[in-house]
């Protein structure tokens, strides 16, 4: 075989990156679903190929040490005992007993099956090597190397061995386990799949005669999504016999393939007085599913391994170009002539269509193009048929290329009377011919040497030279030769097209909008910020209603250059020059300009502090926030400050934290304006931490209550609640004391209210107000509460609340997967919540206890998803879904549990698990237990 | 200004009053602008796209309609009238210009006066107008899908270049807000790693529709609306009469289905290429492919409803292993959340459809800014406008023939596959197939009779 070694080496290096890592414990098997069995069933052969000469007994083997196939290895056991009951070809040994392999028990089986075995199947997978001793870890290596050899032994004295998928990808690791002799034995080692199982992979038939193939695969082949495996230096066309391939020209590759593109799929071979064959179906149980084809070449596979069915092993060329599978039967002259009496007439098109696709679709074969060809040139010869028929036979001759038959073409082109026959045969004429269809046979434009009478003239030439970079620029064309400034504004984008430099274009003074824009343009292709600065000049006479497309030639520009420039010219320039600026900068990524205007910011006089603040709007983060913040208690200007109040909004919007929060309260102290500070406590709910607590009473001790209580009622926990009372009780006049009522109540909508508070409320409220407390204290249910009720004589409200308390239960939502609650709080740790997608930054799980209750460890079990949780976390709790605030926790790993320990236990109702981590693995919930 | 230049509608006198171009309607109706400064607009093909397209014109300040041609005399006269009408009627009566009519496009084309063609004929037609109209030195505004073959459009580009001429390919989509903003986020790699586009629009692959044989109306050159195809007997789905008298459909004699001929093979090209020109034009927009293509046209089984043998469907692979499926991102978003471009990227999913609407998984990036690449993406907002702008001060246009050639080129690949019924590896480079000399055959068809050597 020609092959460049080094090529497949390195194509080998690249794939083993993601072919070889280190395999995980492995999951439970996979069971195939009823509608997996039935659409096998639907798909299985009738018979046996031959009857077989005694009865016979194979063995299905599916050890693996590396990658397991799950769906592929339990479809295809399921296969094979089915079809060897159903047809009584054999009988079916489904055993890893590894004692199959010793001495003369391996020579009772007829046929041994490696179905999608992987690695090193008589050894055992790292994790397990990992706990052996050294004595127990030689003794599976004298294991492994003695029945590998008898199972090699075994073929070569007349057994037989038929490999599945990765029964190439056995053996093969290497620098691991490695192992040539039974590479070689099979014919060859996996070394890449350049396709995936969810795009297509083409395959070609190679030999339809073999007793393994014949009166199979009548479409040429199939198109399957199965993830095929490319074979390396292994092997050797020369020496086993191809059946089937993948067609690497209409095969779409994510990945570099062989250069010879020889990509086997199905072969057989013989090894001593042994039998050999390899089938790369079955990656899943998908090809087994729908592919009777596949099933039945399996089954004659195995009858050859046994040796009763015997086929030619004998190698092969591979074919100069493989055939495409077909979905239509090739179609006969008959086919055709069945169209003699048709009209035009719609009812008949899909029937056309049917002769015509089926015509396209054979094109590509090269004796059937040669003898239809022939065939349909006759029929219309003879004369037969309808206008319509004989179009079509037309139509059907320009399908098949025509080539045999165009010499001939001229002459029944000449006597042809029907238009629409002529046409057709015309146009296959010229094709064949290899006439062009379009020879530009056109006056081309040429130049004019003088300047032309005409306005749209000139404008031909100027966009002709911007097209044609060659052509020389005519004497009479240059800026000062044209008085129309749009010609002008022309001119300057057809010299940039020619390279000309930008300076020279942008030295040009701008006199409409379209020269200024023109300029911009040019200098967006210099990294010159000079010029870019230069091309500002005469931003006055930019009209408003074409601003967006100077702004996009800006930010254009400002790919080259970053934003510095721009910077420059608002902080340098005023006016319509420095609007623009801002404008384009507002437009584009700042995050790297932003550190120069924030220290140019009190510079500024107060316009250009307002398109500063608007710029840095365009990046609505913490940390603008936090640097913004740090200008409010200076800023006199009131337009300015309303620019500063909506950006610290908009940056706000993604939550307030304790670090944005201590901004917050150093702009509060330094504040002198009332105005101010009543703006900034607006963000104490949004962080609501025990500084954002202080900082409220502050607030109402400085005389501004309302806001105070308006803001601790937004309290995102229950903590807000004691401060609402104590304002309430040392309140000076009753409007205070109704802000702070006012707060609790809007505060109790959200948060379970502690004994305290409600007393307090219990008491305080109007009496027309007890029946809310009541439903509060239904809808948030706590003990404590309930028997402060019962004391006060209301006990069905205590036993209603008891009752629920005992009746709570406790659910899982998420963010990604389903059916949380069912899985993870069931008490059976085999039912398994999961994400059902790789763990992502943002994906979260909420528990919801049903109550506020005391809680201080949270066990998440992984149980047999070795490793299936995020590796960061975020904790938050609160009383509600809505209001939850970040908590402390001390995140560990024990066994293959995540554990959340609570350093102070917390009162809540619902904790929020949110995930930093960014996996392969999906995050799996086995059980949840609570302490 | 010159005054010395004879009279040509085109760019005359604009010294003065070119600061303002894109002035009001009001202003304009004012008489601040004399009507001579418009730009003097030739229709070709008055069909339903133009019947639209011509409301638009008669009514914008930047044109004049100053001819038309049609294969059909009573297409000519309705028009005629009606776009007669609007000038008078916008011009309080002091307007009363007349519409030239032509029937045959290559007399309109001698027209010195007309400055600008919008070609809005049946597809088979768009290539040779497209090379004839660059020759005479008209700008082009030419609807898609650009061409019938891939070789036209090799054609067409070559005659564009050459003639010095400024054309406008009419996929109205690039200069809507919603497109743009899809095609900016994912050029600024704002989606993260790009796995997967979608395009939704219905199936319909071109077929060999069988139409009867019907009795030619009087007034329509036939052989004319043929033109460089195969010829077939006339048949109403291809060309409908109007509709003169109103019936419970209502008055509009343009009320007629769209023209069948798109569905058929001989004359158009599907909606793939139909749609296909807006949504793949899109996609290849937004992966930064505009002028290149896609490396693979991926044939998969998948049976028509509508016709048993129409037996395939196709998605396309990009060079960068990313594929453009037909559908949409079922198992990602919600029905009601699903446009009519989606992207899925390692970030999450975006989408965007007409009438400026957006979705984004992660509703930051419904306003994300630019950056990157994505500040390359042009911005227009107006596809006419912009056409407009480009005749008047030589600036570019936001869909150039480069790339409506490479985007129609697309679609017609595509279909070309699905005829043969298997997978094609396609060089955008060489503009041709590897590995299948049959499927090559299919990137050009030799023109008919008299428009055999354009």
């Amino acid at each position: 075989m020609v092959l460049k070694k080094r090529n497949i080496l390195t194509i080998l290096a690249a794939l083993f990156l993601f072919g070889t890592f280190a395999q995980a414990a492995y999951k439970p098997e996979y069971v195939l679903t009823q509608k997996d069995k039935d659409a096998i069933d639907a798909n299985l052969p009738s018979s046996a190929a031959v009857k077989p000469k005694k009865n016979r007994k194979i063995l299905v083997f599916d050890k693996t040490t590396s990658f397991r196939h799950y769906e592929g290895i339990s479809a295809a056991k399921y296969l094979l005992e089915k079809i060897g009951k159903d047809t009584g070809a054999w009988s079916t040994v489904i055993s890893n007993d590894l004692s199959n392999f010793e001495g003369p028990k391996i020579k009772e089986f007829d046929c041994i099956v490696m179905n999608n075995t992987t690695g090193a199947p008589f050894s055992e997978p790292d994790d397990v090597l990992g706990k052996m001793s050294q004595a127990e870890k030689d003794k599976i290596a004298q294991r492994n190397s003695r029945l590998r050899d008898n199972l090699i032994r075994y073929v070569s004295e007349g057994g037989g061995l038929f490999g599945i998928h990765a029964a190439a990808d056995t053996y093969r690791i290497r620098n691991k386990d490695r192992y040539e002799p039974y590479l070689k034995m099979l014919g060859g080692d996996f070394v890449g799949h350049p396709w995936t199982s969810n795009m297509t992979e083409v395959i070609s038939l190679e030999d339809a005669d073999n007793a393994i193939t014949k009166g199979l695969w009548k479409r040429h082949g199939i198109i399957v999504n199965d993830e095929i495996y490319m074979m390396g230096d292994i092997f050797d066309r020369s020496k086993l016999r191809v059946l089937l391939s993948l067609d690497a020209d209409r095969t779409p590759v994510k990945a570099k393939i062989r250069e010879d593109k020889d990509i086997p799929v199905v072969w057989i071979k013989t090894f001593g007085k042994g039998r050999v064959a390899y089938g790369g179906f079955g990656h899943s149980q998908r090809p087994y599913t729908k592919h009777r084809d596949i099933n039945e070449t399996y089954m004659r596979l195995v009858q050859f391994c046994c040796g009763d069915l015997a086929a030619d092993t004998s190698s092969i060329e591979k074919p100069a170009r493989l055939v495409a599978p077909k979905l239509f039967d090739r179609p006969t002259m008959d086919d055709v002539r069945k169209f003699k009496n048709v009209e035009y007439d719609p009812s008949v098109f899909v029937d056309l269509d049917g002769i015509v696709f089926a015509f396209y679709a054979y094109n590509d074969l090269e004796d059937f193009n040669n003898s239809m060809a022939q065939n349909l040139l006759e029929e219309i010869l003879s004369g037969v048929g309808t206008p319509r028929y004989r179009a079509l036979l037309a139509q059907l001759l320009d399908a098949t290329g025509a080539k045999v038959v165009v010499p001939k073409l001229r002459n029944v082109l000449f006597a042809e009377k029907d238009p629409a026959v002529k046409d057709r045969l015309a146009s296959l004429l010229a094709r064949e011919e290899g006439k062009i269809d379009f020879a530009g046979n056109g006056s081309g434009y040429v130049l004019p040497q003088s300047k032309p009478g005409t306005n749209s003239e000139i404008m031909r030439a100027i966009i002709y030279l911007g097209a044609n970079p060659k052509a020389a620029l005519p004497q009479w064309l240059n800026m000062s030769s044209l008085s129309n400034p749009n010609h002008k504004a022309a001119l300057m984008r057809s010299l940039t097209a020619r390279g000309v430099e930008a300076g020279e274009i942008v030295a040009v003074k701008p006199e409409n909008t379209e020269m200024f824009i023109a300029r911009l343009e040019a200098a967006a292709k210099s990294s010159n910020p000079e010029i870019l600065k230069k091309a500002f000049e005469g931003a006055e006479i930019l009209d408003s209603d074409k601003k967006a497309l100077a702004r996009a030639a800006i930010v254009a520009a400002s790919v080259k250059r970053g934003a510095d420039t721009l910077l420059g010219i608002i902080v340098n320039l005023s006016g319509a020059q420095a609007d623009l600026a801002a404008e384009a900068l507002s437009l584009t990524d700042i995050s790297k300009t932003k550190s120069k205007l924030l220290s140019d910011f009190p510079k500024l006089d107060a316009e250009k502090r307002k398109s500063v603040v608007k710029i840095l709007a365009s990046l609505p983060d913490r940390k603008t926030f936090i640097d913004v913040i740090s200008f409010l208690p200076s800023e006199n200007d009131t337009s300015v400050k309303n620019e500063i109040y909506k950006l610290l909004v908009r940056c706000a919007q993604n939550g307030v934290d304790s670090e944005m929060f201590s901004a917050v309260e150093k702009a509060y102290k330094a504040s002198k304006s009332d105005a101010d500070k009543r703006f900034l406590l607006r963000f104490a709910p949004a962080c609501s931490n025990p500084q954002a607590l202080e900082l409220c009473v502050k607030a109402a001790a400085d005389g501004n209550v309302a806001e105070a209580c308006r803001y601790l009622g937004q309290w995102k926990n229950r903590s807000a609640a004691a401060e609402l009372v104590k304002i309430a009780k040392s309140a000076k006049d009753e409007r205070c004391r109704a802000y702070a009522h006012s707060g609790l109540e809007t505060l109790f909508a959200s948060c379970a209210p502690d004994l305290e508070s409600f007393e307090y409320a219990y008491d305080a409220f109007p009496a027309r107000d007890r029946e809310k407390l009541v439903k509060v204290a239904l809808d948030k249910p706590d003990g404590a509460i309930a028997e402060f009720l019962r004391k006060r004589g209301d006990a069905v409200s205590a036993d209603a609340i008891i009752k629920k308390i005992k009746e709570a239960k406790p659910t899982l939502s998420s963010s990604a997967g389903s059916g949380g609650t069912a899985a993870a709080f069931d008490g059976n740790v085999k039912s398994r919540w999961s994400s059902g997608t790789p763990i992502k930054p943002g994906m979260w799980i909420v528990l919801d206890f049903g109550y506020s209750r005391e809680i201080s460890v949270i066990e998440l079990d992984s149980a047999v998803s070795v490793g299936d949780f995020p590796s960061k976390v975020e904790i938050f709790a609160g009383d509600s879904q809505s209001a939850l605030s970040p908590v402390a926790a001390d995140v560990s790993v024990v066994g293959n549990k995540l554990v959340l320990k609570f350093p102070q236990p917390l009162n809540a109702r619902c904790v929020k698990i949110l995930s930093l981590d960014d996996s392969s693995r999906w995050w799996s919930i086995h059980e949840v237990y609570l302490k | 200004m010159s005054t010395d230049i004879s009279r040509r509608g085109f760019l005359k006198g604009l010294s003065v009053a070119a600061g303002s171009f894109f002035i009001s309607r009001d202003i304009f109706a004012q008489g601040t602008i004399p009507a001579n400064d418009k730009i003097n607009v030739g229709v070709i093909g008055l069909g339903k796209m133009a019947h639209g397209h011509i409301g638009g014109l008669a009514t914008s300040p930047q044109c004049r309609i100053t001819a038309i041609c049609d294969v059909d005399d009573q297409r000519l006269a309705y028009q005629k009238k009606r776009i007669e009408d609007i000038y008078a009627r916008s011009s309080g009566g002091k307007v009363s210009g007349s519409v030239k009519t032509y029937k045959d496009f290559r007399e309109l084309l001698a027209d010195k006066s007309v400055d600008a063609v919008f070609i809005v004929t049946p597809d088979h037609w768009h290539a040779i107008i497209s090379i004839l109209a660059a020759r005479a030195g008209k700008a082009i505004y030419c609807e898609k899908p650009l061409t019938f073959t891939v070789a036209e459009g090799d054609a067409v580009i070559k005659a564009v270049r050459e003639n010095g001429v400024v054309f406008q390919t009419g996929s109205q989509q690039r200069s809507e807000s919603s497109f743009r903003w899809y095609a900016q986020v994912i050029r600024s790699g704002l989606l993260g790693e790009i796995k997967e586009m979608y395009c939704n629009f219905g199936r319909k692959y071109p077929l060999m529709l069988n139409f009867e044989e019907e009795p030619l109306p009087k007034g329509i050159d036939w052989d004319m609306w043929i033109g460089p195809a195969p010829y077939r007997p006339y048949t109403k789905h291809f060309l409908h009469p109007l509709m003169m008298t109103p019936d419970e459909k209502g008055s509009d004699p343009y009320r007629y289905p769209w023209g069948e001929w798109r569905w058929h093979s001989e004359y158009g090209s599907g909606l793939q290429a139909d749609w296909g020109a807006h949504h793949i034009d899109i996609t290849q927009w937004a992966l930064g492919l505009d002028g290149k293509g896609p490396k693979y046209v991926e044939v998969f089984e998948s049976v028509n409803p509508a016709d048993k043998n129409d037996k395939f469907d196709i998605r396309y692979i990009f060079e960068n292993g990313i594929r453009l499926n037909y559908g949409y991102p079922d198992k990602l978003v919600a029905p009601a959340d699903r446009q009519m471009v989606m992207a899925v990227g390692k970030n999450g999913v975006i989408g965007a459809s007409r009438g400026g609407k957006r979705y984004a998984s992660d509703k930051r990036l419904l306003s994300a800014k630019p950056s990157g690449d994505g500040l390359n993406v042009y911005v227009s907002t107006n596809h006419k406008d912009d056409f407009f702008n480009a005749v008047r001060s030589g600036a570019g246009t936001i869909c150039p023939v480069e790339v409506g050639v490479s985007s129609c080129n697309a679609c017609l690949i595509g279909n070309i596959a699905h005829m043969l019924g298997r997978t094609l590896e396609y060089d955008w480079r060489t503009r041709s197939f590897k590995g299948d000399v049959e499927a090559n055959r299919y990137l050009s068809r030799p023109n008919r009779g008299q428009w055999a050597n354009i």
